[in-house]
């Protein structure tokens, strides 16, 4: 039952009718970051009365997000912004069907957040999540509406979109600890993720739609401070989109990843080529565990190593009975790593083994 | 040949610039040799990761530049 009333100024245009409301209706779609990119495009995904709308976000609200990330208010501080963006979509439009996700998106819940969706909006804030979400939507050949900012400018493009370039075809990966900076590091005017966001819910609408020309194979730049847009052109790259099928496929069949190890797969993961293994007892503690691929790092100094990680890094954390390790863990996937496990029981559950 | 160079991102941080326009002997140069002559003149693009688009169109490290040409540096963006 279309609510002809709420929606009639939009459905008068004849590129969009009552067909065209109920194609929104009838819409799955999932938005990775409930941040500066997210709130618009969720605002306006709800107001066109898209019926289906996923939010992922790990994330809780601060003061310091309130300059742009205008669906939270004061009263929100502390609370999952997954959470209150689900309330305020459904204030502003009660017939949509929410699910929020308090969690970040990585590859252990890629698989199982992703299932249900037609199209996903990248609203995230780093490189290595937006390569996850690339290569999981090249797999299952799922459109994904991307915008990116950098001070007061912003990029926006849709992959994957009728058999369109990918993320990786546009920005190959390169190896190595290059370091990209977001918005906590560079600063960013609140109006601009505003307006980006907003060009995404547009992309997103155009691609339920059906109407009009979709940002596909191109690239938006977009200048706030000088107000000037440049679209740049780009190609497929096999080779990219190859990497990507293939990390997206292997991401999607193996089974849900276990990141608390028994001994055994603690073992195994040890001797896993390019793993790094993290000890994080202190210098001193008892018994040893050593291997080629084993670093002693104590928790305490874990922050600081850890930025010199790539975030596609996997690695294998342990300490004496698994409760520094968990820490550790819990700490390493909220910074947004994608590959973390640790030794569940600690190295006094591995006295049989050894 | 002289042609037209825009940097983004990181790259405007990096060369305090947004624009310039550079005027070399070479009637023409692939766009390899660009990015080491660009990268020598300023060092800290060495270790960042962007691709080069010329006249609005993504190119590979082959592509010809001929004068008149417009060269965008594009790094990705990571913030959201």
């Amino acid at each position: 039952m279309i609510n002809i009333k709420r929606y009639s100024r939009q459905m008068i245009l004849p590129e969009i009718g009552e067909t065209g409301q109920q194609k929104l209706q009838d819409a799955r779609v999932l938005v990775i970051g409930a941040g500066g990119l997210g709130c618009p495009v969720l605002q306006n995904l709800a107001a066109a009365g898209v019926g289906n709308i996923g939010i992922v976000d790990g994330d809780v609200v601060e003061e310091s997000n309130l300059h742009r990330q205008l669906l939270y208010s004061l009263k929100d501080c502390g609370t999952s912004k997954a959470e209150i963006a689900k309330n305020a979509v459904l204030e502003l439009n009660p017939t949509v069907n929410v699910i929020a996700f308090t969690e970040f998106f990585t590859a252990q819940n890629a698989a199982e957040i992703f299932q249900e969706y037609q199209i996903i909006v990248d609203c995230t804030d780093a490189i290595a999540v937006r390569y996850l979400i690339n290569d999981v939507a090249v797999a299952k050949r799922i459109p994904v509406v991307y915008a990116s900012i950098h001070k007061f400018e912003g990029q926006v493009s849709v992959f994957n979109y009728k058999n369109g370039p990918s993320y990786r075809c546009l920005f190959p990966e390169q190896e190595g600890l290059n370091v990209i900076p977001n918005c906590v590091e560079s600063g960013v005017l609140g109006v601009l993720p505003n307006t980006l966001g907003t060009f995404q819910a547009t992309e997103v609408l155009k691609i339920i739609l059906g109407i009009g020309t979709v940002l596909s194979g191109k690239l938006l730049i977009y200048d706030a401070l000088h107000f000037q847009t440049q679209i740049i052109a780009f190609e497929k790259n096999p080779k990219a989109i190859e990497k990507g099928f293939i990390n997206g496929s292997l991401l999607l069949n193996r089974k849900k990843i276990e990141e608390n190890l028994t001994p055994k797969a603690f073992l195994e993961k040890c001797n896993q080529l390019g793993i790094v293994v993290i000890d994080v007892r202190e210098l001193e503690d008892t018994p040893k565990f050593e291997g080629k691929n084993v670093i002693q790092i104590p928790l305490k100094l874990l922050e600081d190593y850890s930025k010199k990680l790539n975030k596609n890094q996997e690695i294998v954390l342990f300490c004496q009975t698994g409760q520094r390790s968990q820490a550790a863990m819990n700490y390493l996937k909220k910074s947004g790593f994608v590959g973390v496990f640790h030794l569940g029981k600690g190295i006094e559950s591995l006295k049989n083994q050894i | 040949m002289t042609i037209t160079l825009k940097y983004f991102g990181l790259l405007a941080d990096i060369t305090h610039l947004k624009e310039e326009q550079l005027t070399f002997d070479e009637e023409t140069i692939p766009v390899s040799v660009l990015k080491s002559k660009i990268e020598n003149r300023y060092q800290m693009m060495q270790n960042t990761t962007y691709s080069i688009a010329v006249n609005q169109a993504m190119s590979g490290l082959q592509t010809a530049i001929k004068d008149q040409d417009e060269i965008a540096f594009l790094p990705p963006f990571a913030g959201g």
